[in-house]
């Protein structure tokens, strides 16, 4: 059952530069970009093929790998190839200015309507005045007026003529008219009479003119009533006479603007209403029209108007939010060619589906269509947006609303505050923007099970999942394969290129990341990181290539700069503050190893665990200390528990435990969690039963099952090197190593200082499957097998551990036999 | 302010006077705008009048006179009210004479007058002054007679525009927008034409009118006028494109002779109370 210790080779798994026929990188091709993952290159390829409903794409992995820039290479390609989407405009609904029109014109073609309509005015400025001023149209107009005045002074006149026939005067008094007899000769002709002279007269005749009097103040009256009839029809005509020049003009400047941009009934529509309302406020271009000719005065209209009242030439102006035209390769937010491609860094509410701003006038905010600004959504309709969904759920009101226009197929502008009735201000209701874009969503794994669970929507929204391998298979091919995705990395970033050693060096070290020896990782941000750190190094000291020594130093580098807790940690164990034995025997007490994680550093640490083992009370109890104070973590609690199941089954499977045993991390003062230590308490609870000492100079990890099996755990390599580095400060006695599940020997990428350490036999790794295995290491001793007799091998451990619980167990029943003088059990 | 005749100055009176009933309405407002503009052309000053028309006053005596209102609405007159409305208009029109008189810098009086509306005028005007009449809601005759006694009894002369004649371009105007005028068609310049009726008064015209011509800067044209109709000379200043038509008020027959000829030539007339070459050397 001996275990033989790992040979040096076992530890640590260099590349073989062998198939490397580049000198460097320099002589190698980018890697296209998704190389060695065919799994989320056939999610894209399906996500961005089919045009259906929901078929948005998530995009799973670590946040490391790199898959922004590997989508977006995708997407670059893919988009490029497809045609380029609408430009979009608003402009006024002149009918219900707060509710502006969206239009939707060809890529490119909304500064052509914007500058087109911009002439439009300009021309229109210096043609009306001339038009509207003409003598032509000055005559026509005086000739209305004329007419119009002749009608009521011809009227008067009748009645003026009338009533002088009928020795009668119409005089105007200051609020209207009347009718008086006058004096038809003498000195005082055509003056009205005076009550005594009206007396004088016959009373015929005074009867005859107060009968013309009040007839004719009759007709005067109907005359007067029939004025503004006549008004209305005059100021009609004059109207007319206005819309005929001024639709004269209007066609005539919008002639080769409606042929330009005869695209779409909605825009035919809309220059239709442009023509209108240019013949309906034609008198603003002659420079005669009043501001408030413009303002509308309906309550729910005044706030938009306002701002545009102030320049009145507004309302013909086009506002393009989308303007595809000008899409080009470039290096920021915007890539691709044709179809747009847009990564929202800041995914709030408003960057999304755009805002309506507003500006302070008289101390009210007003606002019009001018200032209607686009989101994201709006850039990308047509093409691809790229959000990170964590971002995206961490802005208020903006997962809902990403969904709600998903869902309805269009961009409808809302802002936080009108959507949670937080203000009352005035504002626009835009035409909502029909949405065809493909939405792909970057996160965590965790993230994309949590929305799959928690929001039922999220499945019919995403239906496409792209999951991104974080490590791809060690293999020569995709040792190549990382070489180009390496040389790739080195042009784009404008690093120097690696030779062979220094790609062998930054595979080796993408495989340490990866935990695994046959695994690369394929995150793609500490390599940058590591790459950058190198050529800065090879800089320093004039090299023209990277090598493994650069790359070395730059781990090194990090290493150190992150060190200090580390260091820290190693202190506090050599100065003896926190006590690990590293050399001797005891029992009881076993080293376990631990990961420590701040930030990005992580290291090993051991950490003493000690087993105290006492008679029970007809049961096999082991306390853990950990959870007892809610310091371990549920996983701890496990592993204790399945310790307690192997103990059972192990020992005196026939009759009743009665034992009572603690467990507990020494100088521990942090949470515990995970099982990888539960091997060690188990090796320390035995020998604690058994009263055989464990030999100090050994580390162990890994976690253990019911029949004893030890099996894989995580961070081998930081844990080895944890222990190796106190052993290492206190000098290698050759009595030292660590104890590992077998199954973690294919993880080993350990440093060349412990490879060495072990090559020269002053240090060993031993790869343990059964606990029996680690018992015979650590005690000395064999664990011992049941022989046919049902006992143990004699002198074994477990033969020891066996005789100390049947002892327990005999003690126990004596007690429990003890009665007391009347018979009963005490 | 006094009842009557309440006269307000604000600069020294100038030897000339340009006459002017002021009023609310648009026809004196037109009136008053014609005054101004000949003012400023001939350095004289503007005195308006504002008339409490007697007869209007009256109306309440005879109990089966009422009042029609603009709306056409029929009602009792009441004395006091029309006091009170006319003293209200007094005080607009003299803030509209305020106005106009201050945008064309020329020098203004106002008074109040009751009686007679044209006879207030002509009883108010001097053999030095120029009397404006607008003919509005005046018979040609009742104009006719007043012009009659405006230049023959009182000798003053008289700026007449019959009603329907656009009074706005009875002299050139400096174009208050250069540059959109600039760009517009430009009109013919209208004239000041003199009539010519073959007398050494007609001869004294048309001295006058060349003077004043060149002092407002139109253009003269010299009409002869013998055995011309007055819709003859009408017609023919029309076609001359007349702005202003000059003539010896002693060439015209009838009363309303003056009313026609501005109704036919569709221009104001200047009828010269008195004969210029041996009163007036020329526009003073």
């Amino acid at each position: 059952m001996a275990v033989d210790p790992l040979s040096a080779d076992l530890l640590y798994r260099a590349c073989d530069t062998t198939p490397f026929e580049f000198e460097t990188t320099a002589g190698l091709e980018d890697l296209p970009g998704l190389a060695g993952q065919e799994r989320v290159l056939d999610a894209l390829r399906f996500g961005t093929g089919i045009r259906r409903h929901g078929y948005n794409l998530f995009v799973l992995g670590p946040d490391a790998v790199g898959q922004h820039e590997a989508v977006s290479r995708f997407l670059a390609d893919v988009a490029g190839r497809e045609r380029a989407p609408s430009d979009w405009a608003y402009v006024m609904r002149f009918a219900a200015p707060h509710r502006p029109i969206v239009l939707e014109l060809g890529a490119g073609n909304g500064a052509a309507l914007k500058d087109a309509m911009a002439q439009l005015v300009a021309e229109l400025k210096v043609t009306v005045p001339a038009v509207l001023e003409s003598e032509d149209y000055q005559n026509r107009a005086q000739m209305i007026a004329e007419e119009f005045r002749e009608k009521q002074e011809q009227a008067f006149d009748d009645l003026r003529a009338r009533a002088e026939d009928e020795g009668l005067a119409l005089l105007r008094t200051p609020s209207g008219f009347a009718l008086a007899p006058v004096a038809g000769e003498g000195a005082n002709k055509g003056e009205v009479l005076k009550p005594d002279m009206f007396n004088a007269l016959p009373e015929a005749e005074r009867k005859r003119l107060e009968a013309a009097t009040i007839a004719l103040q009759k007709e005067l009256a109907e005359t007067l009533e029939r004025m503004p009839v006549w008004e209305k029809d005059h100021r009609q005509r004059m109207q007319t006479l206005i819309n005929e020049a001024a639709t004269r003009l209007v066609d005539r400047a919008m002639r080769d603007l409606r042929k330009r941009f005869d695209t779409s009934t909605s825009l035919r529509d809309w220059l239709n209403t442009v023509a209108g309302d240019l013949v309906e406020n034609i008198a603003l271009f002659a420079g005669t029209a009043p501001q408030q000719q413009m303002a509308p005065v309906t309550a729910g209209q005044i706030a938009p108007m306002q701002f545009g009242a102030v320049d009145p030439f507004r309302r013909y102006e086009v506002n393009v939010i989308v303007a595809n035209g000008a899409v080009k390769q470039t290096k920021g937010d915007i890539i691709g060619g044709g179809a747009p491609i847009i990564y929202e860094d800041h995914p709030t509410l408003q960057n999304l589906v755009g805002r309506v701003e507003h500006v302070p006038q008289m101390g009210a905010l007003v606002t019009d269509f001018t200032l209607i600004k686009a989101g994201s959504l709006h850039r990308a309709n047509g093409g691809y947006l790229l959000i990170d969904a964590l971002k995206l759920l961490r802005e208020p009101l903006a997962w809902e609303a990403l969904k709600r226009a998903l869902r309805r197929r269009k961009i409808v502008i809302e802002s936080p505050g009108e959507f949670m009735n937080l203000v009352s201000t005035v504002t626009l209701e835009p035409d909502a923007v029909p949405l065809d874009v493909k939405v792909l969503l970057f996160g965590e794994r965790q993230l994309y099970y949590v929305l799959s669970n928690a929001d039922p929507e999220f499945g019919e929204l995403f239906k496409v999942a792209a999951d991104f391998d974080d490590v791809l298979d060690r293999e020569p091919e995709n040792d190549l394969l990382y070489a180009r995705f390496l040389a790739g990395l080195c042009r784009s970033e404008e690093l120097l290129p690696l030779d062979r050693t220094g790609v062998a060096r930054v595979t080796e070290r993408a495989s340490r990341l990866a935990e695994d020896a046959e695994k690369i990782s394929t995150a793609m941000r500490p390599i940058a990181d590591l790459l950058r750190e190198a050529d800065y190094i090879a800089r320093t000291k004039s090299s023209a290539v990277m090598t493994a020594f650069h790359i070395d130093a730059a781990v090194e580098a990090q290493i150190a700069r992150a060190d200090r807790m580390r260091e820290s940690s190693l202190e506090l164990i050599t100065r003896d503050i926190i006590t690990i034995d590293t050399e001797g025997d005891c029992v009881g007490q076993v080293n376990g190893l631990s990961v420590l994680s701040m930030g990005a550093v992580s290291f090993g640490r051991p950490s003493r665990i000690t087993a105290r083992v006492r008679m029970g009370l007809g049961s096999a109890r082991v306390l853990d200390i950990e959870r007892e104070v809610d310091l371990g973590g549920p996983i701890h609690s496990k592993g204790v528990l399945i310790l307690s199941g192997y103990l059972s089954a192990t020992f005196l499977p026939e009759i009743p435990f009665s034992m009572s045993a603690s467990l507990v991390f020494e100088q521990s003062y942090g949470g515990v969690d995970g099982d990888s230590a539960s091997s060690a308490e188990l090796y320390a609870l035995i020998s604690a039963l058994a009263e055989v000492p464990v030999a100090q100079g050994f580390a162990v990890t890994g976690s253990v099952d019911q029949l004893g099996q030890v099996q894989a755990i995580g961070g081998v390599n930081d844990k080895i090197e944890g222990f190796f580095d106190i052993c290492m400060r206190r000098g290698l006695t050759g009595e030292q190593g660590v104890l590992i599940p077998a199954a973690n020997v294919k993880h080993l990428m350990l440093r060349q200082d412990v490879v060495d350490a072990v090559e020269r036999g002053v240090f060993a790794i031993y790869p343990v499957e059964t606990i029996e295995e680690g018992v015979e290491l650590l005690m000395g001793v064999p664990a011992g097998a049941r022989g046919n007799d049902g006992k143990f091998t004699a002198g074994s451990v477990y033969a020891k551990a066996e005789a100390r619980l049947a002892a327990f167990a005999d003690n126990q029943r004596r007690f429990a036999q003890r009665v007391d003088d009347n018979g009963k059990r005490k | 302010m006094a009842q009557h005749d309440p006269l307000v100055r604000n600069a020294p009176e100038p030897e000339r006077r340009i006459i002017v009933g002021v009023d609310t309405d648009r026809p004196s407002r037109e009136a008053l705008a014609l005054a101004a503009r000949l003012a400023a052309k001939i350095d004289a000053g503007l005195s308006g009048i504002f008339v409490e028309d007697e007869n209007i006053l009256s109306l309440s005596a005879l109990p089966f006179v009422r009042e029609v209102s603009m709306s056409g609405t029929i009602g009792e007159i009441d004395n006091a009210a029309l006091v009170r409305a006319m003293q209200a208009q007094a005080q607009i029109a003299k803030r509209i004479l305020e106005r106009v008189a201050g945008e064309a810098r020329i020098g203004w009086t106002f008074r109040v007058a009751r009686g007679s509306r044209l006879k207030s005028l002509v009883a108010d005007a001097a053999q030095s002054d120029t009397l404006i009449l607008r003919g509005h809601d005046i018979s040609r005759h009742e104009l006719g007679r007043t012009v009659r006694a405006a230049t023959r009894d009182v000798r003053a002369d008289v700026l007449l525009a019959a009603r329907g004649v656009a009074v706005s371009s009875a002299f050139s105007v400096e174009p208050s927008h250069p540059a959109r005028v600039s760009k517009t068609l430009k009109s013919p310049e209208r004239l000041l034409l003199a009539i010519d009726e073959g007398s050494s008064r007609g001869e004294a015209c048309v001295g006058f009118s060349q003077s004043l011509a060149s002092r407002i800067a139109m253009p003269f044209r010299r009409l002869f006028a013998r055995g011309f109709s007055i819709g003859d000379l009408g017609t023919a200043a029309r076609k001359a494109h007349a702005g202003l038509i000059v003539v010896d008020a002693g060439a015209l027959h009838e009363d309303d002779d003056a009313a026609r000829l501005s109704a036919a030539a569709g221009c104001p007339v200047l009828l010269l109370g008195t004969e210029r070459a041996t009163l007036h050397s020329g526009v003073r």
